[in-house]
């Protein structure tokens, strides 16, 4: 039973990692709250959906739901954030909220204020190891979480682009002076970072067997806390919590009994560390600093 | 072939600057010639960081052209003005502080991949490479402070560290906004010697000092600004004994009326 509750929530976990680490990487460049960051993962969850019910292949639901998400993320970028850079970051903020509810909007003008389910013929399977059981579609999901963490790993860790990004990401002038274009890098890790909103749309949506317009209320702000939680802006620090967050959740509601709706954890938890750590758990892991 | 006629590696014409109402540079002319080393004084407030920022394209000028090695790159963005070999230190040390001294230097490395996409997207941590950027540690004497944390060295190293990173952009124009402030004479001797082997390579360098006895050693040339103006150029010996720069700096001489 520990078990299994573990396995969950470390699936759980690695979904909202996708989130968030895309979240964390905008907020080191550009210091900007993004809350349509999970109106991005609401377009790719309907990319990825509407992809499958005419093709099938859940392959090619994957590539629309992650090009989706990169499309809308460079739009945004470029035509909102980048235009109000000069200004205060509650300007951004309160155009990123307003993004936000428009997007949510959209999709339910165009695609109705209904719940959206999968074709009957998305993962069926089960997988009995001892006592636990893994759904095949458990397994889909544990396995994109990881090639996509592993992939965000590697550009940021191992490609120039990467140590660009870090550079940007502390001083974007000094950069422009050692040759870095910032502009470009700035919008290759928005497409990338809405890339993964989008993948993590799809997981949701395939995971619970539901697709619906404001399927993004709930990660709008519970990512925002695990940001705070990694420590604003890093990204492994968002990785950590986000497993962190996915286990609480799991545990407290599966195996302690914890009588309090499951989406208030992620906040209590911010709530307790701000309190004892405010500058975040990223401190904890030496050398995964930004 | 003609010793004497060297080439101009940055020649700057009229270039004026105004912000707001402040006439920070007006119609200044420099030019630079190659391999040489290149000083400018003047009062706190004349412009010379401002000149800077405007041939390694921080700025934009208001009016005039900024030609690099013949070129008109007369507004141009930072990242392209570095892309074609002009570095820079800044006059507040701006390391990468969350990064180590060898990763600042990487990422100035970068200048070689940045222009290509697929190359953007290589590994940075491979043997050639990181060869090289050994080079420059060594030459710049940071070898033993290669992993440490930017943030975390003192004011002389940091200095240096900016330089190197300027080095590893390959720059033929190396612009150095008082490096030599806030050093120790030890330190000062030291930066010396690594400008002049810097210039032996055959990177011209352009200073920006208040230490006059280091612009004396260093400089074959000297341009004097004031309140945005080129006052007057010539060698720095020319320069110190010439009755306007003397007036810029101390007054105007004035005798009392008896």
């Amino acid at each position: 039973m520990l078990i299994q509750q573990i396995v969950n929530g470390l699936t759980i976990g690695g979904v909202y990692a996708l989130i968030a680490m895309g979240l964390a990487m905008v907020y080191g460049i550009l210091r900007i709250i993004h809350v349509a960051h999970a109106g991005v993962y609401v377009v790719g969850a309907y990319a990825g959906l509407y992809t499958y019910i005419l093709t099938h292949s859940f392959i090619l639901s994957i590539v629309s739901s992650m090009a989706a998400g990169a499309i809308i993320g460079i739009l945004i970028q470029k035509y909102v954030y980048f235009p109000l850079i000069k200004h205060s970051p509650i300007i951004s903020l309160i155009a990123s909220i307003g993004l936000f509810i428009s997007i949510e909007e959209s999709m339910r003008l165009i695609f109705g204020p209904y719940i959206k389910s999968f074709p009957k013929d998305l993962f069926k399977g089960e997988y009995h190891l001892g006592s636990v059981v893994i759904g095949q579609s458990q397994l889909v999901v544990v396995f994109l979480s990881v090639a996509a963490i592993a992939l965000i790993w590697y550009v940021t860790q191992k490609t120039r682009f990467g140590l660009a990004l870090k550079a940007v990401s502390q001083d974007i002038d000094t950069a422009e002076t050692l040759s870095i274009d910032s502009k470009k890098i700035i919008s290759i890790a928005f497409a990338f970072g809405s890339a993964l909103a989008g993948l993590a749309g799809l997981l949701v949506g395939a995971y619970f067997n539901s697709v619906f317009s404001s399927m993004g209320d709930v990660p709008a702000y519970k990512a925002l806390a695990i940001i705070v939680v990694g420590g604003m802006g890093n990204i492994w620090g968002a990785f950590a919590a986000s497993l962190a967050v996915g286990l609480i959740e799991t545990l407290s509601i599966g195996v302690l009994n914890v009588p309090l709706p499951r989406n208030s954890l992620a906040f209590i938890f911010m709530i307790i560390v701000l309190l004892f750590k405010p500058e975040g758990i990223a401190g904890l892991f030496k050398g995964l600093g930004k | 072939m003609e010793v004497n006629k060297s080439k101009k590696i940055i020649e700057i014409q009229d270039v004026v600057k105004i912000f707001g109402g402040l006439k920070a540079l007006d119609r200044v002319s420099i030019s630079v010639e190659e391999s040489e080393i290149f000083g400018i004084v003047g009062p706190n407030g004349a412009g010379k960081t401002t000149l800077f920022n405007i041939i390694s394209g921080v700025l934009k000028p208001t009016s005039g052209k900024i030609f690099f090695n013949g070129k008109d790159v007369s507004g141009q963005p930072p990242y392209k003005m570095a892309q074609m070999g002009i570095g820079r230190t800044f006059q507040v040390v701006r390391p990468f502080s969350f990064m180590s001294v060898f990763e600042n230097i990487m990422a100035a490395y970068g200048v070689r991949f940045y222009h290509n996409i697929t190359k953007s997207f290589s590994k940075w941590k491979k043997e050639e490479y990181v060869k090289d950027v050994m080079l420059i540690l060594l030459k710049t004497e940071l070898f033993e402070y290669k992993e440490r944390r930017a943030d975390t060295l003192p004011l002389g190293v940091q200095r240096k560290l900016e330089i190197a990173r300027a080095l590893a952009l390959n720059p033929k124009v190396l612009l150095l906004d008082e490096s030599f402030s806030g050093l120790s004479f030890s330190e000062i001797d030291e930066l010396k010697k690594l400008v002049f082997n810097i210039n032996n390579e055959g990177v011209s360098i352009v200073v920006i000092e208040h230490n006059m006895p280091v612009v004396m050693d260093l400089c074959k040339t000297v341009a004097v600004l004031n309140y945005g103006k080129k006052l007057v150029q010539g060698s720095p010996k020319e320069v110190v004994s010439n009755p306007d720069v003397i007036e810029a700096y101390i007054g105007k001489k004035q005798y009392a009326q008896s």
